[in-house]
């Protein structure tokens, strides 16, 4: 623009690390706040009238520990990306991928298990309550997807590498989350139902 | 005034408006923007002081002149008393901050509006003057908090076991009312009995309901303790006694209740506000749609004796129902 | 998510390595840059610009919704006349002049919404939380230029289709502005249908905007203050932003909840809102839910959100008043501490929307107990604005002016709160023109008070011309008489019982008097709305042929935004070096000075003593 003008950059490369993860951490923030109104309406409904008790499949079960186990596939992704290994890196980042698809593929047998015991979205307000707040989680992992495709790509191309390790951290941050806040509403649901 | 009028009124208003915005504007264009002599200081703050303080204190008093013309009759329930006791006592405290508060904001513009060679004081604020707002706010409060924390209390409390049971329920957009006949229990109710003959979906094999009244009227007795149980059809309502000063919503799903005793019987009231087509109207106060505005029904207060002769008239909602189902296989 | 990303990888690229060699910039690069008109003045990622898109769509629906009020004010004026001009603006919904009940309704609930969160949310937040953080923290821009962008967008976005419902054959939203279930969530009632979907669609945009918008603002007053800027020295308005932008974070994802959930019981068949419902002559499945839950998670964003508007407004009228009287504002600390603990306090009294839902009377007792609490930081500010102007050198700059105004009705405002806070006379007052009057002083009037205000302090900053002076003092007469003239009637029309949301007085015996008052009342709105006419003129004209200042300090202020080299800055705002802070924001008239009355932020402590301080001149 005007000539010589903006000597500094907008963002200083210093403070930029430091801003997009206090950003990420807000954004997080706004995250929880939603699914806490969500599981606190489901807490004051809990007791009132008619209160359906099912119990979860097992499937949900094992997309628990999918979902963990992309979060330590992701994280050692991490520990080979720290030492320069790009290409295993690369390798762990996709398979965390293919483990949060196959988290959601698992979700979606789960959805039509309930179903076909009977148990459905147009059903009592348990029930309602569990397909619109797995299914909000589901949302955010496929953000989470879209950030590890990126990830992936921009690793395999060297846009992120040692120099720039800040994209790495803050996908694994958001990803982390997603996988924290899915144990949280699985076992407030175990304890709930 | 009839529409035309208003509207020759209105432009006629707007006419002038522009005008003063012309000269207004002619005005300024001669003027520095940041200049601000002391004589345009003074000016601006007279103005202030005159136009908005006086004008406004003076329009604040025909207002409550105008208002006292208007207000509400007496409430006609205990309770109503206790709430009207604490809007009173609320215009009294507001009233008082009100007058000083804004005193000072105007007087300190009229005494210290800008002059040259003067020069502002340098008070970055004391903490001790902040506690002792703190302090001072906390204590007016408490003057309104304790009576009134009472106060909700005892209106909220659940009735009175001999109190009068009347069943209220909202729809769009009118009331009805059940009583719950000599058992004095309401008969189970389901809304997917409704239909025209059920309005209320009462269950008929309950016994309990078999006595019930249903009734568009409603009548209470004078002096007794009556209690509501207030529900929705469809969407939520509010049943809104203002010559009470009470209102209640009605849910659907979620019943409420509200109970008052009555100071005055209708004719008593008319006596008293020397309108002699006084009646008790009750309205609606949460929007439920296009009917919101003419949601209307009346309470009759009554002596206690008229409202037993009144509800031994009443047949009871199962024998109308029988019938009807008797004729529909006949059928 | 991956946008954010690679945009700051790029953002980083286009000043440093693009900075030498011109050529081979990127698309974002380029873009980054303003270099086409495109990027410069509509999807530009300017901090400043975006201030002033926010600005322009405010005002666009401020005249909405100020039209709005005036059509449906028409008809409580003339409630059984027809209005023949009806017909003419309205179509079906006012053939014979006569105005249909249900749009009566739609009328009230798009003027409440669009006031709320177009005008004085996104058009008070969105313009001056913009234009101010970085200019007044000394950063460049925002944090994310890029997300600031996407915030506007999204915005403008809401608000096409927010414009759109109104003008569908099957009626905008008609269930008021907070939405209640289960009208709100019966689409087979009339408008309640695709305009319903629309206003709620409309309003998850309008959250997630406020929500990007919310992360930049926190993260840039966070991180990208310039070196000496500490929190306590950061001026009151940034404080203000700072505040009510952590309160928004918090509170509308708890909206987006309610309406996620409201959307589910309208297209999914589910039943959290509905329970036991008879309606078109036929009983609904839904069973279990309750319209209560609705009314908790709406309030407990409802109620911050009032807030989230009026917080902001508080920390701009602070430094209105402090520039303007020439003297420091009274208790900073106080000030900042007060507005964080009305924060803190307005996330435990949201049920006081909900006295008389059936709740249970302890937790009512409660929530009257918080909700009285807020009158004491209220009170710590009022006096504390009382003691700022005490003993000052008050200039009446019409900002100034707009701003004791503030104080004033926000004083009226206040304690007509402090009736609906009390439980007990919220039996009375609650769901009556009392809450009307209460929520457009407190809120259509002070909050916009405090816009004209901040707009007639920054417009210098943002067009590099000063507005018409004596158009501001007509503006603000013409603004604050009838303002009050109409929403101080509505306090006594609520104590005699009149409820609100009524499209005629009609039916009700005990109504009928309050007719004439009406009347009396639509007179005053039309004035009300002709006054802002004479400020658009002076906006327009102002951004053209204004004055320009003789100085680039007009008002003589402290604060970094007058250290820029230009009165409107370009991309990247001081053409130089940021400069470096001192002190605080507001050291007028300390006893130390001789032939000037304030010293700037940015001035170093040894030029103080050594020469009159001079302000156009930054400081390297
Ligand atoms: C900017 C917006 C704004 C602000 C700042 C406020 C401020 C306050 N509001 Fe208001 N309110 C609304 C906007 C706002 N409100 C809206 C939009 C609604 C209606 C929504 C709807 O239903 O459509 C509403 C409704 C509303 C209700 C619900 C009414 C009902 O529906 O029944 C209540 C009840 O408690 C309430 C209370 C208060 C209180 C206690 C304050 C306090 O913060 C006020 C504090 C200020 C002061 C008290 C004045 C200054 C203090 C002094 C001068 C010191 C001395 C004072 C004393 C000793 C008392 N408000
Ligand atoms: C900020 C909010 C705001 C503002 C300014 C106004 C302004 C006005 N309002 Fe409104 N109103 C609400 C918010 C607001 N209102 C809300 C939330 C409701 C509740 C809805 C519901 O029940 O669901 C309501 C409801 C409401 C009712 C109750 C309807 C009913 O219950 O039946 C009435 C009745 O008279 C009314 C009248 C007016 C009038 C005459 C004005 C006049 O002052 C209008 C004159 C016009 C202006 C003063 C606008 C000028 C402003 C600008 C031009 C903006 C400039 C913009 C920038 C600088 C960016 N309003
Ligand atoms: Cu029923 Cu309003
Ligand atoms: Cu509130």
């Amino acid at each position: 623009m005007r000539g010589n003008g903006i000597q500094q950059p907008v963002v200083p490369p210093s403070k930029k690390y430091q801003t997009y993860k206090l950003m990420l951490i807000l954004g997080i923030v706004s995250i929880v706040m939603f699914f806490a109104g969500l599981t606190s309406a489901y807490i004051v409904q809990r007791g009132t009238k008619q209160w359906l008790s099912y119990d979860l499949p097992l499937i949900f079960w094992i997309n628990t520990i999918i979902i963990l186990l992309s979060s330590l596939t992701l994280h050692l992704g991490y520990r080979a990306f720290k030492i320069g290994h790009y290409s295993l890196a690369e390798a762990l980042v996709w398979l965390t991928f293919a483990l949060g698809v196959l988290f959601l593929a698992g979700q979606w047998i789960g959805w039509n298990q309930l179903t076909s015991q009977g148990i459905i979205l147009q059903g009592t307000v348990s029930e309602s309550f569990f397909y619109i707040i797995s299914g909000a989680h589901a949302v955010h992992v496929i953000g989470g997807l879209g950030a590890l495709l990126w990830l992936a790509l921009a690793i395999r191309k060297r846009k992120v590498t040692l120099r720039e390790v800040l994209p790495y951290q803050l996908v694994a941050m958001y990803w982390h989350f997603v996988d924290i806040l899915w144990l949280y509403l699985f076992v407030f649901f175990l304890i709930t139902l | 005034m009839t529409f035309g009028e208003f509207m020759l009124l209105v432009a006629g208003i707007f006419i002038l408006a522009w005008i003063v915005f012309a000269i207004g504007h002619l005005i300024e264009l001669n003027k520095d923007p940041e200049e601000f002599t002391d004589s345009h200081n003074k000016r601006t703050a007279w103005a202030m002081f005159i136009i908005i303080y006086v004008g406004g204190m003076l329009a604040s008093a025909y207002s409550v002149w105008y208002y006292l013309e208007r207000k509400l009759p007496e409430p006609a329930a205990q309770q109503g008393v206790w709430i009207q006791t604490i809007n009173d006592l609320n215009v009294l405290a507001t009233g008082i901050v009100f007058v000083i508060t804004t005193t000072m904001l105007f007087l300190y513009i009229i005494k210290y509006y800008g002059r040259k060679g003067r020069k502002a004081q340098y008070i970055p604020g004391k903490i001790k003057v902040e506690m002792m707002i703190v302090a001072g706010v906390a204590i007016g409060l408490m003057i309104l908090i304790l009576p009134s924390g009472y106060y909700w209390f005892q209106i909220m409390t659940p009735a009175p076991k001999d109190a009068i049971k009347v069943e209220v329920t909202g729809y769009q957009f009118a009331w009805m009312f059940r009583y719950p006949g000599p058992d004095g229990k309401f008969g189970k109710r389901d809304w997917r009995l409704i239909n025209p003959d059920n309005p209320l979906g009462i269950d008929p094999n309950d016994p309990a309901g078999h006595d019930d009244i249903v009734t568009t009227e409603f009548k209470v007795p004078v002096g007794k303790p009556i209690a509501l149980h207030i529900r929705s059809r469809d969407v939520i309502h509010s049943f809104f006694i203002p010559f009470f000063r009470m209102k209640m919503d009605a849910v659907p799903g979620v019943p409420t209740f509200m109970w008052f005793t009555p100071k005055y019987t209708t004719v008593q009231m008319r006596e008293k506000t020397g309108n002699e087509n006084f009646v008790y109207e009750v309205a609606c106060a949460e929007l439920c749609g296009s009917g919101h505005s003419s949601m209307r029904t009346t309470i009759d207060i009554v002596e206690p004796q008229e409202f037993e002769q009144w509800l031994n008239k009443q047949t009871a909602w199962y024998e109308t129902y029988k019938n009807k189902q008797v004729i529909a296989e006949m059928k | 998510m991956s946008e954010v990303l690679r945009q700051g990888v790029n953002q980083e690229s286009a000043h440093t390595e693009g900075h030498h060699n011109g050529n081979g910039l990127s698309f974002w690069e380029k873009w980054h840059r303003g270099e086409s008109f495109f990027s410069k003045y509509v999807f530009s990622m300017d901090h400043k610009v975006i201030a002033k898109q926010f600005l322009l769509t405010g005002m666009f629906w401020g005249v909405m919704g100020g039209l709005l009020s005036l059509v449906f004010r028409l008809q409580l004026a003339y409630p059984d006349t027809p209005i023949p001009f009806f017909e003419v603006i309205l179509g079906k919904w006012g053939e014979g002049g006569i105005l249909d009940p249900n749009f009566y309704n739609s009328l009230i609930t798009i003027h409440g919404t669009v006031l709320v969160f177009f005008v004085l949310t996104g058009g008070l937040s969105g313009t001056f939380a913009n234009l101010l953080v970085p200019l007044q923290i000394g950063a460049r821009d925002m944090a994310s230029p890029f997300l600031n962008m996407l915030s506007y967008w999204t915005f403008f976005l809401a608000s096409v289709i927010m414009f759109v419902s109104i003008f569908l054959p099957w009626g905008p939203a008609a269930s008021g502005w907070t939405a209640y279930p289960p009208l709100s969530a019966l689409k087979e009632l009339p408008n309640m249908g695709i305009g319903m979907d629309l206003w709620l669609v409309s309003i998850v945009l309008f959250i997630i905007s406020a929500l990007f918008g919310g992360l930049n603002y926190v993260t840039t007053i966070l991180n990208m203050r310039t070196k000496g800027m500490t929190m306590a020295r950061l001026p009151l308005p940034v404080w203000g932003m700072f505040i009510a932008s952590v309160l928004g974070l918090l509170s509308f994802p708890v909206l987006l909840a309610a309406g996620v959930l409201l959307l589910a019981d309208r297209h999914l068949g589910t039943s959290f809102y509905l329970s036991e419902i008879f309606f078109n002559g036929q009983a609904l499945p839904n069973y279990g839910g309750s319209p209560i839950l609705y009314q908790h998670l709406f309030w407990f964003l409802g109620h911050p959100e009032v807030y989230i508007i009026i917080i902001p407004a508080m920390g701009l009228v602070s430094e209105v008043l402090a520039v303007n009287s020439r003297k420091p504002i009274f208790g900073y600390t106080a000030m900042v501490i007060s507005m964080a603990s009305i924060m803190f306090l307005s996330f435990l009294v949201w049920a006081h929307h909900m006295f008389v839902s059936g709740m249970n009377p302890f937790l009512g007792s409660m929530f009257m107990y918080m909700t009285l609490a807020i009158a004491i930081p209220s009170a710590v500010k009022v006096f504390n604005w009382l003691f700022t102007i005490w003993r000052g050198n008050l200039r009446l700059t019409p900002a100034m002016v707009f701003a004791l105004g503030f104080v004033a009705t926000f004083i009226i405002g206040g304690l007509g709160g402090i009736f609906l806070g009390n439980a007990v006379n919220d039996i009375l007052l609650h769901d009556t023109y009392f809450v009307v009057g209460h929520f457009h002083v407190v809120m259509g009037v002070s909050a916009l008070l405090a816009m004209f205000a901040a707009i007639y302090h920054w417009f210098p900053k943002m067009f590099g011309r000063m507005m018409n002076r004596t158009l501001g003092y007509i503006h603000f007469l013409f603004t604050i008489i009838p303002a009050l003239l109409v929403f101080v009637p509505m306090h006594h029309m609520g104590m005699a019982g009149v409820p609100r949301r009524y499209y005629s007085f009609q039916s009700f015996d005990y109504l009928a008097q309050w007719q004439d008052i009406n009347l009396f009342i639509t007179t005053m709105a039309i004035i009300g709305f002709s006054g802002q006419l004479i400020f658009f003129y002076n906006f327009f004209y102002s951004i053209f042929r204004g004055k320009k200042p003789s100085s680039n300090n007009p008002w003589k202020a402290t604060t970094l935004e007058w250290t820029t080299e230009e009165m409107a800055p370009g991309h990247g705002n001081w053409k130089g070096q940021v400069p470096t802070v001192y002190r605080w924001a507001y050291e007028y008239s300390p006893p130390y000075l001789k032939d000037t009355d304030y010293v700037p932020q940015h001035i170093p402590p040894e030029q103080i003593k050594k020469e009159p301080v001079k302000v156009s001149e930054p400081v390297e």
